[in-house]
Order: structure tokens, then C-alpha cells, then sequence
């Protein structure tokens, strides 16, 4: 039964139950595996050409600003539309539809929530309703004032000399107020803390200094150091492999894209590492993690700061995988942050 | 090899762009189609793009699949070039399992398919590709 789904197996879907249940199925068998190896190597190809075809910079604008024509509607969510820019990149969509129900007819959701709020701010223009309860009931902690409709008897001389009272000792708190106050101010500080071991934790990695060393080792390249290579770096992994033997090579797929114009291998430290030159002027760098002690996690991308350089960090596959860029931390933030690239 | 990431919007909008430059052969009529498709997905959601559903993004781009007879002389070069000229059901889902965007039990979902057909599906076109096309 699996093996009728050899033709759906390719090393990215391996992660899925049944395709992964045919890929075992096939192992034992010389043959299906031959069969599969001709089968991903024809793939690869056409998923190679399929990644070539993007929308420009330029449409994807065009795609932001025709959302942002249609903003969501200000009552139901304000945030959400106010950044559609970003949004757009960073949005990770949810998980296949759960709710029906969430596929409505285009007009009535967003319309729908609106119509309620709107009534609700106009009451305050009413001036019968706003002003009415005021006027005949004083609040609670309010001492009636209006004594002159009412003649003054003994059981309210009493009530009233016993707000006078009230009114002239000084304000106290109260215990469990304090008490309250003094539990925020520790959960507070807690939280501080730990917001800050956490911030630490996610922007610091084993390794860093070799990055940052790695960066810094890029202020005095001129460009020579580069064999002209003209392609995008998807098509980069065969370069590498006949180059340096470098069977590790791996990009992540929002910079399979990027336009090239020079590659090189060179020794740091022992390791070999991989240098890209962009077309714009952006370095990456790639390395096996191992080989410089390096201890980065998949898919989460931690900010470097090099002398001249600022690095995006991120594991890819068996790959330490270095963005640089000539700028200022905030300029590699804005960077990842507009191509939705989680940290 | 990693397994498939929480893709991106920008990472679904880009493939839904690809799948509708092959289906239709015309990168213009692949940007008006993605926009049109991608609006209209976006007033489902209440104009919240966190509620976007963006498998059903690709769930449209199947149910007009039909829209887009093949051309004789597609703007498109090379094995894209050659997924065009497939016929339907086959040239939809093999370009979508090659966008490497969804798992293939939700693309057999999306094309109305069992797991098993979809596998008889990108093979017959894998086989078209090979033996008339190339």
C-alpha cells in the first residue's frame, strides 16, 4: 500500500506520516530506491525553475497597497490593519480550515461586528439619557448635598456628623491594598527578569563570537576574493560540492532567490566556509556549525553584530547559514522582519 | 533534509503565483488571478489576514482550473513551459506538490483525491513530462 505513494515521496514531505511510512517501505528494496533517487533528482529540477518564477518586489507592493485599501474594519481588530506591510511577511497562517464557518459571505462578517458599536457610541449624545441618572442620584461615596428639600432629623444629624468623620481622618490604605500593590510590583519585576534571561537567551547562541569574528573578517574583502559565479543560490549547492566537497550546503528558501555574482571557499579556522556575494552587495556566509563550535537552532534567526557587518544567523538543514549585511542591527531586524523570518 | 516549514504569507502568495503563471501561461493574468483570488479570500476573512485561509487560496486557483486552456506559445521557459502544456487534473497537482507549499494529504484534499490517486496523478504527469514533452 505505501508503495503506491513512491511517487509522492520527496525529502521535504518526509515529515508527513504516510509519506514517511512509504519511504520505509521502500528502503529494502534496491530497485525503488534506484527508481526514487531518478525520481527526486527529476523534481529537483522542476521545483528549481518553479522557485525562478516570483512575484517583484514591485507586485507584492501593489498586493500590500490593494489590502490596504480594504482595511479590516476599525471595530473589530484597530492593530491588524494598521501594519499590513509587515503583516503580509509575517503572518504565519493558521492551521487548514477548522472553522467552516470562518468562509462567510464577503460582505456580512466584516460589516456585522460594526453596526452594534456604532449605536453604542452615539449614546453619549443623547442628552436625556446621559443626564437624567446623574442628576437624582448622587453616587455612593457622594454625601447628599441637597439637604434643603429634606428636614434635617436626628437619625441624619447622626449619619451626617459620621461622614464629617469620615471626611476628616486621613486617608489610609488599606492592608490588602498594600499588599496587592506590593504582589504587583514583585510579579512585575519577576516578569522584568525574566523577559530579560529570555531576551539574552534568544539572542545569544554558543558560537556567537565566531560569527561575530566571521563577520568582521569581511571588512577587508574588495571583491577579488570572488570567482564569478552569475545565478541564485538555490542553484549553488553543485558549485560548493565540486569546489570544497561541501555536502552541507543549504539556504533558506527565502534566499533560494537571491541573485548572485561570486562564490568562494575559504579556511576559517580549520572550517571551510562558504562566502556568497549578492548581487546587492549582501554577504552569506555558510558553514558546518560543528566545525566552529556553533550551536544555532533551525528556523529561528538571531541577530550578529559585527564590526562593519550585521549577520542574520539561522540553522538551515546541517547548515549555520550567515545574511550580512552593511547597516545597523535595526537595519537587519527591518531586514528579516520584511520577509517574515521568525526570531 | 528539513521537513516543511510554517510557510509565510509571502511564501503562499509567491507559490500561488507560480501555480497561476503555469496554469494560465501569462505572468499579467497570473497577477490579476492572484489578486482576485487573494481579495476575495481576504473579505472572507473579514479582511484579516490571520484569519486568511490560505490553503483555500489554492482551493480556488483548482476549482478554475478549467479557465486556462493550454497555449501554443506560453510566456514561460523550460520545465514550467512544459507543465503547462499538461492536461488538468495532472498539471495542477503536480506543480502544486513541485511549489513544496502543502503536504501532499492536503493538496490529494484540495484536488478532491485520495492520497493514492494523487500518487497515480503526479506520476502520469511526471511520465508526460519525460516521454512527449521533453
Amino acid at each position: 500500500m505505501s508503495e503506491r505513494l513512491l511517487p509522492l515521496i520527496r525529502p521535504i514531505y518526509e515529515t508527513q506520516t504516510e509519506i514517511a511510512d512509504a519511504r520505509r517501505a521502500i528502503d529494502e528494496n534496491g530497485d525503488l530506491q534506484a527508481r526514487l533517487d531518478r525520481q527526486i533528482r527529476f523534481d529537483d529540477q522542476i521545483v528549481s525553475e518553479l522557485q525562478a518564477i516570483s512575484l517583484t518586489d514591485e507586485q507584492i507592493e501593489r498586493l500590500e497597497n490593494l489590502l490596504v485599501e480594504n482595511p479590516a474594519p476599525e471595530a473589530v481588530t484597530a492593530p491588524p490593519a494598521l501594519e499590513l506591510v509587515p503583516q503580509l511577511a509575517v503572518v504565519v497562517p493558521p492551521p487548514p480550515p477548522a472553522e467552516p464557518a470562518s468562509h462567510p459571505t464577503p460582505v456580512s462578517p466584516a460589516t456585522e461586528p460594526v453596526s452594534p458599536a456604532t449605536p453604542a457610541a452615539v449614546v453619549p449624545e443623547t442628552p436625556e439619557s446621559s443626564g437624567v441618572p446623574e442628576s437624582h442620584e448622587p453616587s455612593p461615596g457622594e454625601p447628599k448635598k441637597d439637604g434643603a428639600t429634606e428636614p434635617p432629623t436626628a437619625g441624619s444629624e447622626q449619619a451626617a456628623d459620621k461622614e464629617e468623620e469620615k471626611e476628616e481622618e486621613p486617608p489610609r490604605a488599606r492592608p490588602l491594598t498594600i499588599l496587592a500593590a506590593v504582589s504587583i510590583g514583585i510579579i512585575a519585576t519577576i516578569a522584568l527578569v525574566a523577559y530579560l534571561v529570555w531576551d539574552q537567551m534568544n539572542n545569544s547562541f554558543s558560537g556567537k563570537d565566531q560569527v561575530t569574528e566571521l563577520l568582521d573578517s569581511a571588512n577587508t574583502l574588495n571583491g577579488d576574493e570572488f570567482e564569478a559565479v552569475s545565478t541564485n543560490t538555490a542553484n549553488l549547492k553543485d558549485w560548493f560540492f565540486l569546489k570544497s566537497d561541501i555536502r552541507w550546503f543549504a539556504v533558506p528558501r527565502e534566499f533560494a532567490d537571491m541573485q548572485t555574482l561570486g562564490c568562494r571557499v575559504f579556511k576559517f579556522k580549520g572550517a571551510d566556509v562558504g562566502e556568497i556575494l549578492a548581487k546587492n552587495g549582501n554577504l552569506m556566509f555558510l558553514f558546518h556549525p560543528a566545525d566552529l563550535g556553533v550551536k544555532i537552532r533551525r528556523g529561528k534567526w538571531t541577530i550578529v553584530d559585527g564590526e562593519n557587518w550585521i549577520g542574520g544567523v539561522t540553522g538551515v538543514e546541517d547548515c549555520c547559514f550567515v545574511m550580512a549585511l552593511k547597516g545597523k542591527h535595526k537595519d537587519m531586524e527591518d531586514y528579516l522582519d520584511k520577509r517574515g523570518l521568525s526570531r | 533534509m528539513a521537513g516543511l516549514n510554517a510557510p509565510t504569507a509571502y511564501d503562499y502568495v509567491q507559490a500561488l503565483y507560480r501555480l497561476l503563471a503555469v496554469q494560465s501561461g501569462s505572468s499579467s493574468t497570473a497577477e490579476s488571478t492572484l489578486k482576485q483570488i487573494f481579495l476575495q479570500a481576504f473579505q472572507n476573512a473579514g479582511k484579516q489576514l490571520e484569519r486568511l485561509d490560505f490553503d483555500g487560496l489554492f482551493r480556488s486557483a483548482y476549482q478554475s482550473r478549467e479557465a486556462y486552456p493550454r497555449k501554443a506559445n506560453p510566456e514561460l521557459n523550460g520545465w514550467a513551459r512544459k507543465l503547462h502544456q499538461l492536461p488538468e487534473p495532472e498539471r495542477f497537482s503536480i506543480t502544486l506538490f513541485c511549489l513544496e507549499i502543502l503536504p501532499p494529504a492536503t493538496i490529494a484534499e484540495i484536488t478532491e483525491a485520495t492520497l493514492e490517486t494523487l500518487a497515480e496523478r503526479v506520476e502520469k504527469a511526471r511520465n508526460e513530462l519525460n516521454n512527449h514533452l521533453s
